[in-house]
Parts: structure tokens; C-alpha cells; sequence
């Protein structure tokens, strides 16, 4: 897979907009965030399973997460 | 109540790498989640479909059980305490060596190894209200040959009513003291130490919907050869040899979605890339159904692509760089998995149980690929009990 | 009366901002149990802790047997606690109180329309109104050592009798 000048520029274009989306359109109310605070919609509803599948991809993948930071690494093979 | 706060990136791009539970750091909503939770998992490899030269084609396999804890104490504090064992067991790719055609056949180690690891970590967070939060965590991992201890920090802050900004960073000094190391010629004693700093921001689209995009970025440095694998060099066999340092970037985005008051859609993307010249790609979602009497069904799809560092080779005719490795994880490859878990809720307590099947291969590669005969297939299972306090 | 709670609902709308000091926006809400309609104006003369409170929202659950207490401590004086249900579906209400029973009033306002007009901040939110129906405290958020400060302030309001 070769990254091309284009590619690198639509990734940036993306990152602008999401990072500058945050004007929100009509704000949402504090107390209309309960489907928000449902566990199903947290961005690790499992976090044993979210760190169990972290593990095997980093172990089992090339550039998955990062080798030791925040964690300790393994000598995993 | 300010914008969902953004999760620990760091903890889900890395520190996650010590098997200990990521936290979602979620503030003034129904989770607490605070309680007590325990699985027991079991990693299989498949055997080595591919023709193999010398060695047990039987793979690795892995149990790993996991412990956390997770309460609240004092104003306003949270305590986080995860544990891990595991037990591994199995062989592992050694070397290629050219095969007929000159297609490159595996040679696995003979012996079976089996090793166990042990890891804990705890992590603090103060709540301010309002999803503004700090957490400090500290890890410490360790296997007969290797010992890793991390250190990290992180802040959560609305910046307003709809846009949470995330940032942090996290260290890690590991050392390794390969066994054998005299009897194959492998270096005795090494260490590596990683830097990471991480930044997020999450934005609240709707009363159903939530995103996030993050981006990280992590620099290592020291002994990052596998000091257990080889490489055939012309007529001799060389130790995997790789540079001393190497930086990373990611760039992660998270959707999560609530379909109706019973389902919810989770869809993940990520790029990523390091200094050694490998590019890859993650694209995964996952289906939340809630079902009557407390069942839950979650069915997931993951699809992965890597491309190759620029010193990767099966096997070399004779040296052309000082860096050379045959790690089929540093080739190319394609990999999809499906998995699909299943939870039953009963007052306080919660069953899990989940199976994944993964598959990797040169040809699901985006792009393609050259050969790489090790990629692995395996399956995943678990099973685990969940007290909510 | 119904003047009074209609130019002060006009007041919150146009001021936007309810303070200490503004007069609390009136409302009349059914309760859970019985759909009995109950409005603030019928504690005019009473010192009142309006409390709004979600299935979700983890730190409600912790506040709710506390706020308990606080009124059996206060069981003597002229004080009442209101506890306002936002979830917009009442049947999660409904499920939580089966599963954490609130002693003292609650009612439901699955539109949030009261919550804009008392506008809320935060998860949960409680409003502390003296005997003439005027906000004197507002607290976002909750923790237990709200409740001493929430004391300090009741102690001070029961104090003053109404006019």
C-alpha cells in the first residue's frame, strides 16, 4: 500500500473537519443524554474484552497500539 | 452535564497491550460501573496450514485470566485495579528458509515453549464534574524473560457543551533477558523504553449519537529485534536485526450510535503508520442487541490490512542493509475476524461468554502482498462473571 | 397566584439564567404513583429542594438516600423535598423506583420542558427556593458532601419565616 501526497492531504482535510465539527448544531440538553449514558453506547462497553483484543491484535499485528507504552509490553510472539 | 468525555486513547491504543481492563472514562452517566470482574480466556492458534520445513506446526496457545476491580473512595475518586495471568504455550516461527521454487517454507522452534506472564494496574482518577477528569495509572508486567514497567496520565476536559477534549501521554521501560540466551547465541540483556502522547477530541452529534477522533503518537527506542527469531542470510543464519528506534502515528475515529432503545452501532476506524515504513488499516463495528430477560447479543465484524517494513524479507541471497527480519509480522497481510459475545444480566451480577475466529493471509491484503507464509488463524473464547457494587 | 407563577415562568424564559435571587420558574407535574398533579405553588410558605433526577445518571443514585435522610432530619421543620423524573421514557423511571424507592414527593416531566425552564446545567441538578418561592441555592452535580452544604443553607432558610 503506497501513501501517496493526495492521500496524506484528505487525511489531514478529515482530521480538520473532525476536530472543528465541534460548533454543534442545536446543542444537546443535560437531561436528554440519557441513550448517551447507556453502557451499550461508551466507547469500550467491555473493557476487559476491549483490553483482552488490544493484547492479541498488538501481539499478533504489526502496527497495532504501541509496544509498552501506557502498559508494560511483553515479550510476546 | 458536559459532553461525553473522550475515552482513555492511550489505554485503548496501547496500554491495553498489559491485558488489563481499558476504562472508559465516563462521567454522570448510568455506568458506575463500579464492581468486581473476572474471564478466563483461551487463545488457539491454528497449526501451520502452509508447508512447513522442521518444527511442531502446532502454534501457540494461551489462557488468561482476568481480574478487575473498580470503586469509588473519598470525593469524588475512583480506584481502578486490573490484574492478568496468563499461560503460554506452544511453538513459534523461527526462521524462513527458501523452499522449492525458491518459495519460502517456515522452520518453527521445536521446543514447546511454555511461559506464564503476570501483570497488574491501577489507575486514579479524580472526577470534577462535568467530564472534567484526571487519572494517573501505573502497570508493571512480568515473564521469565521479560519485565516492563509503565507509567501514565491523562486529563479529560469539556470544552463545551457538545466537544470533550482528551489528552495524556504515558512512559514504559522494559527489559529483556532472553532464556537460552547463551546457548543460541542471543544477546543477554537488553531494554527499550517507549514515549507516547495522545489527543482526542469527542463531539456529541445527537441525543442518539456520539464521535470521537484521536490521534497518537508513540517513540521507541533500544533493543526492538525479536532476539528469538532468525533470518537466513545466504548461507548462514543471521539474528533478526531491526533498528534501534522507531516512531508511530495513529489517527483513530469512533462512532457509536443508539438505533433504537434496544440497539446500539458501534464503528471504529483507524490508520496507522511507523518509521519502518508499515502502513495499515483497521475497520471494525459491532452490533449491540438487547434482548428480553437481560440478554445481550453483540456480533462483530474486524477487518485489518498491513503493508511491509522496508527490511522485511523470507530470506536473504547476502546482506544489502544492516537491518534484515523475516517476523511475518512485520510483512504483509490481510486479516478479518468475526466474533460475537453474549451477556445475561441478573440484578447485580452479569455473565459473559464471547467466541472470535480470526484469519489472516497475504491475499486479503488491500493492495496485495508478497509472500508471507507465517500469518496465523486462530480462535478465541471466553467466559467471565461481573458484579456491579 | 397563577399570575404570579405566569410572570415568573415569563421571567426565567427572558432572563434565561436562574439564579440564587430569581424567582423559581412554577410548575405542575403528575407523580409517579398516583398521576396526581402537584405544582410548586401549593408549597409557597415552605422552604423547598427541587431535585431533578434520571434513571441514568449514576450520582442521582447515590444522592437519593441521602436526600432521605436530610428530610427526616428536617421532618419537623417547614421543609419539603421535590424530586423531578426527566427520563424520557417513564417506564425507565418507573423501573428505578421500583428498584430504589424515593421517600418523598417525586413526579415526572418526561418533555424536560420544567428542566429548560429551571435552566439545568447539569446531571443531577437541585434548586434550594426559601418560603416566598425565590431560588437561593443551585447545585450541579452531586457529591456527599453537598448534603452539609445543603444544610448550612436549609438551616438558614428555615430560619426566616414567611411573610
Amino acid at each position: 500500500m503506497v501513501w501517496s501526497p493526495n492521500m496524506h492531504r484528505s487525511l489531514l482535510l478529515l482530521i480538520a473537519v473532525a476536530t472543528l465539527a465541534g460548533c454543534a448544531t442545536s446543542p444537546v440538553q443535560p437531561w436528554q443524554r440519557g441513550r448517551l449514558a447507556r453502557w451499550d453506547m461508551r466507547w469500550d462497553a467491555d473493557p476487559l474484552r476491549a483490553a483482552m483484543d488490544a493484547h492479541t491484535y498488538f501481539s499478533k499485528e504489526g502496527t497495532t497500539g504501541a509496544i509498552g507504552a501506557a502498559g508494560g509490553g511483553c515479550g510476546c510472539n | 452535564m458536559a459532553a461525553r468525555p473522550s475515552a482513555s486513547l492511550s489505554l485503548l491504543l496501547a496500554a491495553s497491550a498489559a491485558l488489563l481492563g481499558t476504562r472508559s472514562a465516563q462521567a454522570d452517566d448510568g455506568g458506575g460501573t463500579q464492581g468486581v470482574g473476572y474471564r478466563f480466556n483461551v487463545y488457539d492458534e491454528d497449526a501451520l496450514s502452509a508447508p512447513i520445513a522442521e518444527g511442531d506446526p502446532r502454534r501457540y496457545h494461551v489462557d488468561t485470566q482476568q481480574f478487575s476491580l473498580n470503586t469509588g473512595f473519598g470525593n469524588r475518586n475512583t480506584l481502578s485495579v486490573n490484574a492478568v495471568h496468563e499461560v503460554m504455550s506452544g511453538s513459534s516461527p523461527w526462521y524462513l528458509i527458501p523452499g522449492p521454487d525458491n518459495k519460502p517454507l517456515e522452520v518453527l522452534s521445536g521446543a514447546t515453549i511454555r511461559d506464564h506472564r503476570s501483570a497488574v494496574t491501577a489507575a486514579l482518577t479524580h472526577d470534577n464534574g462535568g467530564n472534567d477528569t484526571r487519572t494517573f495509572s501505573a502497570s508493571y508486567s512480568q515473564e521469565r524473560d521479560y519485565h516492563a514497567t509503565s507509567i501514565g496520565a491523562e486529563r479529560t476536559l469539556p470544552l463545551n457543551s457538545a466537544l470533550t477534549l482528551g489528552f495524556g501521554g504515558s512512559f514504559s521501560h522494559d527489559l529483556l533477558r532472553p532464556t537460552d540466551a547463551l546457548l543460541y547465541g542471543r544477546v543477554e540483556r537488553a531494554q527499550k523504553n517507549t514515549a507516547s502522547v495522545f489527543g482526542s477530541l469527542s463531539w456529541v452529534l445527537s441525543k442518539d449519537a456520539v464521535i470521537e477522533s484521536g490521534v497518537q503518537f508513540n517513540y521507541q527506542s533500544g533493543f526492538l529485534s525479536d532476539p528469538y527469531k532468525l533470518v537466513v542470510v545466504g548461507e548462514t543464519l543471521e539474528p533478526d536485526t531491526r533498528p534501534d528506534r522507531r516512531s508511530e502515528a495513529a489517527w483513530l475515529v469512533r462512532y457509536r450510535y443508539a438505533v433504537n432503545a434496544d440497539a446500539a452501532l458501534h464503528a471504529d476506524a483507524r490508520v496507522a503508520m511507523n518509521s519502518w515504513g508499515q502502513h495499515s488499516l483497521t475497520l471494525e463495528t459491532a452490533w449491540y442487541q438487547r434482548l428480553r430477560d437481560g440478554w445481550q447479543l453483540i456480533p462483530g465484524l474486524r477487518y485489518y490490512t498491513q503493508d511491509s517494513a522496508r527490511f522485511y524479507a523470507p530470506f536473504l541471497d547476502s546482506v544489502n542493509d544492516r537491518y534484515f527480519s523475516s517476523d511475518y509480522r512485520l510483512g504483509g497481510f490481510g486479516a478479518i475476524s468475526v466474533n460475537l459475545d453474549v451477556r445475561k444480566r441478573f440484578g447485580h451480577w452479569q455473565l459473559n461468554a464471547g467466541a472470535e475466529r480470526y484469519h489472516a493471509a497475504t491475499d486479503l491484503a488491500l493492495g496485495g502482498s508478497d509472500p508471507n507464509p507465517g500469518t496465523v488463524s486462530y480462535t478465541r473464547l471466553f467466559a467471565g462473571l461481573d458484579y456491579q457494587f | 397566584m397563577r399570575l404570579a407563577v405566569a410572570l415568573s415562568l415569563l421571567l426565567a424564559a427572558t432572563a434565561g439564567a436562574v439564579e440564587p435571587g430569581a424567582p423559581a420558574p412554577g410548575f405542575r407535574l403528575p407523580t409517579f404513583d398516583s398521576q396526581q398533579p402537584i405544582s410548586l405553588a401549593d408549597y409557597r410558605g415552605k422552604v423547598v429542594l427541587v431535585d431533578f433526577w434520571a434513571s441514568w445518571c449514576s450520582p442521582c443514585r447515590q444522592s437519593l438516600p441521602l436526600y432521605a435522610k436530610l428530610r427526616e432530619h428536617y421532618a419537623a421543620a417547614d421543609f419539603a423535598i421535590i424530586a423531578i423524573g426527566l427520563d424520557e421514557d417513564v417506564a425507565d423511571g418507573k423501573t428505578f423506583l421500583a428498584e430504589h424507592p424515593i421517600a418523598y414527593t417525586t413526579v415526572q416531566n418526561p418533555q424536560g420542558d420544567i428542566a429548560k425552564a429551571f435552566d439545568l446545567k447539569g446531571m443531577p441538578s437541585s434548586y434550594l427556593i426559601d418560603r416566598d418561592g425565590i431560588v437561593r441555592a443551585r447545585h450541579v452535580g452531586f457529591t456527599p458532601a453537598d448534603i452539609d452544604v445543603l444544610k448550612k443553607e436549609i438551616d438558614g432558610l428555615v430560619a426566616k419565616h414567611a411573610p
